[in-house]
């Protein structure tokens, strides 16, 4: 069940008019909890069972580790709950790449390929519901959040249906204590998370998926592309996969805050970065956030000199690369990424925090802001290209490309013609401006949220316009929902 | 908070449905402008409404027997009217009727307004694709048959053994939803536009309308396309037994007995194949193909003729389409096998 789709815009209308019919905190929770695992059961009923073997398993580990007197039974009942939730993940998500990859070794080894793989459906959102849970048991053993009495609480911070299979990744602390009172339908909520919701559908409807088809005639056979083809797949990636996921995330918000509930921000114009540790900080925040907060402060951190930084931040890039999909391209952009803030840490440009670098910033000159901008964001695309790519061969043809530029003008002839490439371009350059100025007004929801009926009215209609004429012909799920 | 209240604030965003069905009420009215009135449809749609009115015309005026032609995008670059007229009897006439990405499932949105001419000769031109690919026909072109009723009520009843159950629909639907389709046209067209004034090496030559030479590719396109090109058919080619092959001499026999069992004479063309795809591995599936063909033309009293080795590599333009000399070739060699052909069932 996709957001932009009726059947989503019927079980929120049902859930709201729950809500509001529903007047005590239990009855709505139940609402809720239903409402979740029916939305996931919709794309394959089977899963709920692992959902629920999970979201038991966290919160029997949560209140074993808050009753527990010594600190051997604390650390055990933790070590039992991750390697029940990293079991599930490494099992569903990771077994055939972890075969595959092992029997490639072999063969090339002169072996036969000895591993069988299996045939596994990767359940939606599981890496996603799995950093929740993790994420919420270290907190309990940390101290840092009071372990959750009540299931239904529990599993709503486990499954809150418009977060459960793309994120925002939920800390425990955040979103819990929400659930204590009763939620109402409120009449800022209400035209505040439709705004969200509105920006969201545009982004995803209008750019994503009108981008998406150029992306992918460009990298589904790359071989034999000219530079410029390959520049331009990759800006059509990147602009994709923004709009796709800050798109879905947007309208996750949205969607919660209609029903009186917030979740994080996790995008916040990452392609204003100036270097890329600051792009980290606007990219997929609550992902980044909690490798920082569960893996590399846990691995040490920058405690322990020098050289055990690097490493940490490399095993966590790493890691993360991993966490978005069982593939090694995946694993190449984590460590590609762990590469870029090592040498900025080298460089003494990482580390700082996001007000020391705009303090550092307006003190130098505009063209070198614009030559930090601009390599920061060649290096990101580059990113998105090793992200996009797979197979070994087009990786190295498309890493060509893509750094040695060939200047060759004939671009025509390579079979792009069904993916509307000038639409698809028009598209990018709208995206460019509608950025651009989203940025300078501070976030169109937001602005949207400060106007006047008479300014918003236009803007609806211009909104629903463009989303009606423009709704591509065939549903295309988020990037994210693989992950 | 109460109910009461809570009901309260959910009536206070009432204008956003408002607007929203306001939005489609507008964007009903003028996708019917733009679509119906305007003819706002990228080239190759457009070229299909063109040809439905072209043959109503041809039915209206009274004239019979002239000759069509039906293909690809290989037959729109590769044929030549203008070439193939002076060689046929007095008074009779070639059109090129093909468009790009048709293939046998497509040319049924066709036959009845063809067959509704009494022509004398339809060619059916068979070209790599055509042999083993059987995709769905696309929504957008459904809904341009079925909002100009493309396929009568009666023809509808006979395509039943050949189409998907959700084509009969689409083209039984409610029209709506051709209307709702319609708003992927629009973008298509802004995009066939710029490509049309933008790339010097085609000729669309008032394509949408054009039935006699509609396109023509005046230079190669470069080694690296071509090769990519190739590289791309070979990997098809190796997975053919996945493409569908059997499904699209099921369909391309379909629209052969569908012309035949109403007496329209049929001749069968295999296009000229590229030698460099030819000397592909796994190019032996192209030949058996070829066999069907000439299997359904004996099975269906239908003319037989193969054209795959007729050119030479430099004369196409890629791995599949023909270029100008090429085209002169080909057409050259059409006019004689219609002009046998219609000798021979005299």
């Amino acid at each position: 069940m996709l957001f932009q789709t009726p059947e989503f815009a019927l079980l929120m209308l049902c859930v709201i008019l729950g809500i509001i019919l529903f007047r005590t905190s239990t009855l709505q929770l139940l609402l809720l909890v239903l409402a979740s695992w029916y939305f996931y059961m919709s794309w394959n009923p089977v899963f709920i069972f692992l959902l629920l073997l999970t979201t038991t398993n966290d919160f029997v580990a949560g209140l074993q580790i808050a009753k527990a007197t010594t600190s051997r039974s604390r650390t055990g009942w933790l070590i039992l709950s991750c390697c029940v939730d990293l079991g599930v993940l490494g099992f569903f998500k990771y077994y055939n790449f972890f075969v595959d990859s092992v029997n490639q070794v072999l063969v090339w080894g002169g072996g036969d390929s000895a591993l069988p793989v299996l045939n596994i459906t990767l359940p939606v959102g599981i890496s996603f519901y799995t950093f929740h849970t993790l994420g919420y048991t270290i907190d309990v053993f940390r101290g840092k959040t009071k372990a959750e009495r009540s299931y239904l609480r529990f599993a709503l911070y486990v499954a809150f249906y418009p977060q459960l299979v793309a994120g925002p990744i939920l800390r425990s602390a955040q979103f819990l204590p929400q659930l204590q009172e009763p939620t109402n339908i409120r009449e800022d909520n209400l035209r505040s998370g439709f705004h969200l919701f509105l920006v969201g559908l545009v982004k995803k409807v209008l750019i994503a998926d009108h981008v998406a088809p150029l992306a992918n005639a460009v990298f589904d056979s790359p071989q034999g592309m000219p530079s410029a083809l390959i520049w331009l797949g990759t800006f059509a990636f990147g602009i994709q996969i923004y709009c796709d996921f800050s798109g879905y995330t947007d309208m996750a918000r949205g969607a919660a805050r209609i029903l009186g509930l917030e979740i994080p921000v996790n995008f916040n114009y990452p392609y204003f970065s100036c270097c890329i540790t600051d792009f980290w900080r606007r990219w997929h925040i609550s992902l980044s956030s909690w490798l920082r907060d569960y893996l590399y402060i846990s691995l040490g951190g920058n405690r322990k000199g020098t050289v055990n930084t690097y490493r940490n931040l490399l095993l966590t890039m790493g890691l993360g690369g991993l966490w978005h999909g069982a593939s090694w391209n995946f694993v190449f952009w984590g460590i590609y990424q762990g590469v870029l803030l090592c040498a900025e840490r080298l460089l003494g440009i990482g580390g700082k925090t996001l007000s020391d670098m705009d303090a550092a910033k307006r003190s130098k000159s505009l063209i070198w802001k614009c030559g930090g901008w601009f390599l920061t964001q060649y290096f990101v695309f580059y990113g998105w290209l090793l992200f996009r790519v797979h197979g070994w061969d087009d990786i190295v043809y498309c890493s060509r490309k893509y750094i040695l530029f060939d200047f060759d003008r004939h671009v025509a002839a390579f079979g792009l013609g069904n993916a509307s490439p000038f639409f698809a371009s028009a598209m990018m350059v709208l995206f460019i401006v509608l950025h651009a100025a989203s940025y300078r007004v501070g976030g169109f929801a937001n602005r949207l949220d400060r106007m006047g009926w008479k300014m918003r009215l236009p803007v609806y209609a211009a909104a629903f316009l463009a989303l009606i004429s423009m709704w591509p012909a065939s549903r295309t799920a988020f990037i994210y929902f693989q992950f | 908070m109460t109910i009461r209240e809570n009901l309260r604030a959910f009536a206070t965003v009432w204008d956003i449905p408002i607007i929203l069905i306001a939005a489609l009420g507008f964007f009903f009215v003028a996708a019917y402008e733009l679509v119906d009135r305007q003819r706002i449809l990228p080239v190759s749609r457009e070229r299909i409404v063109e040809m439905k009115s072209f043959l109503d015309r041809q039915v209206a005026e009274g004239r019979k027997g002239d000759v069509y032609f039906l293909g690809s995008s290989v037959t729109v670059e590769g044929i030549d009217c203008d070439v193939i007229n002076p060689l046929l009897p007095a008074g009779r006439h070639s059109f090129n009727l093909a468009w790009t990405g048709a293939g046998p499932r497509e040319w049924l949105l066709a036959l009845p307004s063809i067959q509704a001419t009494q022509p004398s000769l339809v060619v059916m031109c068979s070209d790599v694709d055509t042999v083993l690919k059987s995709t769905p026909i696309p929504e957008d072109l459904l809904a341009i048959a079925n909002w100009w009723n493309l396929v009568p009520a009666a023809a509808l009843q006979d395509y039943r053994s050949f189409l998907s159950a959700s084509e009969i629909r689409r083209l039984d639907s409610p029209k709506y939803k051709d209307l709702f389709t319609f708003r992927t046209f629009p973008p298509n067209t802004f995009d066939a536009y710029v490509r049309e004034v933008s790339r010097k090496d085609l000729r669309y030559d008032r394509y949408a309308r054009n039935f006699t030479a509609p396109w023509v590719q005046t230079r190669a396109v470069s080694p690296s396309a071509l090769q990519r090109g190739l590289n791309i058919r070979e990997r098809e080619l190796q997975s053919a037994a996945s493409m569908k092959h059997d499904e699209a001499i099921r369909v391309f026999g379909g629209a052969l007995r569908y012309l035949r069992s109403r007496g329209c004479p049929v001749l069968i063309v295999r296009t000229p194949i590229n030698p460099t795809l030819s000397e592909l591995k796994k190019s032996k599936i192209l030949d058996r193909a070829g066999e069907s063909m000439k299997e359904l033309a004996v099975q269906n009293d239908a003319g037989f003729v193969d054209h795959s080795t007729l050119l030479s590599a430099e004369q196409y333009t890629d791995h599949v389409h023909p270029l100008g000399s090429g085209r002169l070739v080909w057409s050259q060699a059409l006019a004689a096998a219609v002009l046998d052909y219609l000798n021979s069932s005299k």
